[in-house]
């Protein structure tokens, strides 16, 4: 089909304008101003529309990313919990491991069930061996730090504990090292106890009172800080256990002895794992012939 | 008339935005050919005189926006549009499919031809070159199937094609 005449004008009207545009340096920008408008609307367009959309979705991305990252700080708040306890109880178990029983002794290792019993009158804490793995009443307890108490009453798979700390304690100890010019200042360590506060009324704030050393030579006083252990007295704990630390002394209301507060090493309030020393049996005595 | 050129001048607007406002080929200074497209739908499909003044706006379009020198694209599709004429019955009658392959060809030819024109080379070593140059076979598929799709639609519009049931319908 042979097409119409005005396209061969058209035509050539186009040459003539093309060439008389080639010809000229900045003939072409007519090209330049016909897309100028479309490139403005696509710019307004990623400016006005598609920045503030990206935007949106960037903070509906951020908002949950927030969200996620406050419940990992939340986790890692836990295992950061979880873990010191961890380390503690590590630290705990490392101690435990470097402590050797004194001579003729054996330590058994022994849980701590619970503490107080089903009242909190008595300072006492409950153990989870008893007299099936050698477990007898008076056997000294113990911790890496020092003593703790001693067993009470035993049961086939339990033990109760007296802690220094209970009222009715009574350890026979010396200090360690004795003032300058004695060979050795003992005396009885009793238990401060607890007392509500306060005068008369009854009061729920219970106060525990320091241990306290009587019946120490009244001219030797010991400086504070100075160690106190076991004396060995007795027969009952072994000498040179430690107990405590002298806080201060003084002489007792008559005059005859003196006393001292004394904070105690091991941390009562805190156990998990003690010892319990059991004494081994010396070997019997093989039976004499005669010729 | 009206209505033909109109659609004429509208593919070619159109194609100019497109090929202006779309990103480059990756690693080249090259862009999707739109007009370059269009230019062989109009060669395919339409008169000489119609085909021609195509290729001229065409190429115009693409030196004045592109910042080439006048003429450089303009001859190169003119004499583009005159060689294809030969090769309509083998590029499946202008359909969008034979418009695809000739603008893949002309595109890559075009390239070649502008690189020539300018005296500039492709940026990179050998193999870059090689690289944008196969590169532009499929975008030129690419832009000569939406060009002749787009151009086949304004020309329905514009009355300038039949649908095949019509022309069965009507009897001519």
């Amino acid at each position: 089909m042979k097409p119409p005449r005005y396209w061969y004008w058209l035509l050539a009207l186009g040459l003539v304008v093309a060439m008389a545009a080639w010809l000229r340096t900045d003939g072409l920008r007519g090209a330049r101003e016909l897309v100028y408008p479309f490139e403005n609307a696509a710019t307004w367009l990623r400016r006005h529309v598609a920045a503030p959309v990206a935007a949106a979705c960037r903070r509906a991305g951020q908002t949950g990313r927030v969200r996620e990252l406050e419940t990992e700080v939340q986790r890692l708040r836990l295992d950061a919990v979880r873990l010191e306890a961890v380390a503690a109880e590590n630290r705990q178990l490392r101690a435990a491991l470097g402590f050797a029983p004194p001579p003729g002794c054996r330590s058994v290792p022994c849980p701590v069930l619970a503490g107080s019993g089903t009242t909190g009158w008595e300072r006492m804490i409950r153990l989870g061996k008893g007299r099936r793995n050698g477990l007898r009443p008076g056997d000294p307890v113990l911790v890496p730090d020092g003593l703790v108490g001693r067993v009470e009453r035993v049961t086939a798979d339990s033990a109760d504990v007296r802690l220094l700390s209970d009222a009715n304690s009574r350890v026979a100890c010396e200090l360690d090292p004795p003032p300058a010019g004695l060979s050795a200042v003992r005396g009885v360590l009793c238990g401060g106890g607890g007392r509500a506060a306060g005068g008369g009324d009854l009061k729920l704030l219970f106060v525990l009172d320091p241990l306290r050393l009587r019946y120490l030579q009244r001219d030797a006083e010991p400086a504070p800080r100075t160690r106190v252990v076991t004396s060995g007295i007795g027969g009952v704990c072994p000498r040179g256990i430690p107990v405590g630390y002298v806080l201060g002394s003084s002489a007792d209301p008559y005059g005859l002895y003196r006393e001292a507060d004394i904070a105690p090493a091991a941390d009562l309030d805190g156990l998990a794992l003690v010892f319990v020393l059991v004494q081994i049996a010396p070997p019997a005595a093989a039976p004499r012939t005669v010729p | 008339m009206s209505r033909d050129l109109l659609a004429l001048a509208i593919a070619l607007v159109l194609a100019a935005a497109a090929q202006d406002l779309l990103p480059g080929l990756p690693g080249t200074p090259l862009k999707l050919p739109f007009l370059t497209g269009i230019a062989a739908y109009y060669a395919l499909n339409r008169p000489v005189p119609v085909a021609l003044l195509a290729a001229l706006a065409a190429g115009c379009l693409t030196d004045g926006a592109g910042g080439l020198p006048g003429g450089c694209t303009s001859v190169f599709l003119l004499l583009a549009g005159l060689g294809l004429r030969p090769l309509k019955r083998f590029l499946l009658d202008g359909s969008p499919a034979g418009v695809s392959v000739a603008c893949a060809g002309l595109a890559l030819l075009q390239a070649v031809w502008q690189t020539a024109w300018v005296r500039l080379a492709l940026p990179g070593g050998a193999w870059q070159v090689v690289g944008g140059y196969a590169l532009l076979l499929p975008s030129g598929a690419i832009a000569g199937a939406a060009a002749g799709f787009g151009a086949g639609l304004l020309d329905r519009w514009a009355g300038n094609v039949r649908p095949r049931e019509e022309i069965r319908e009507r009897g001519c």
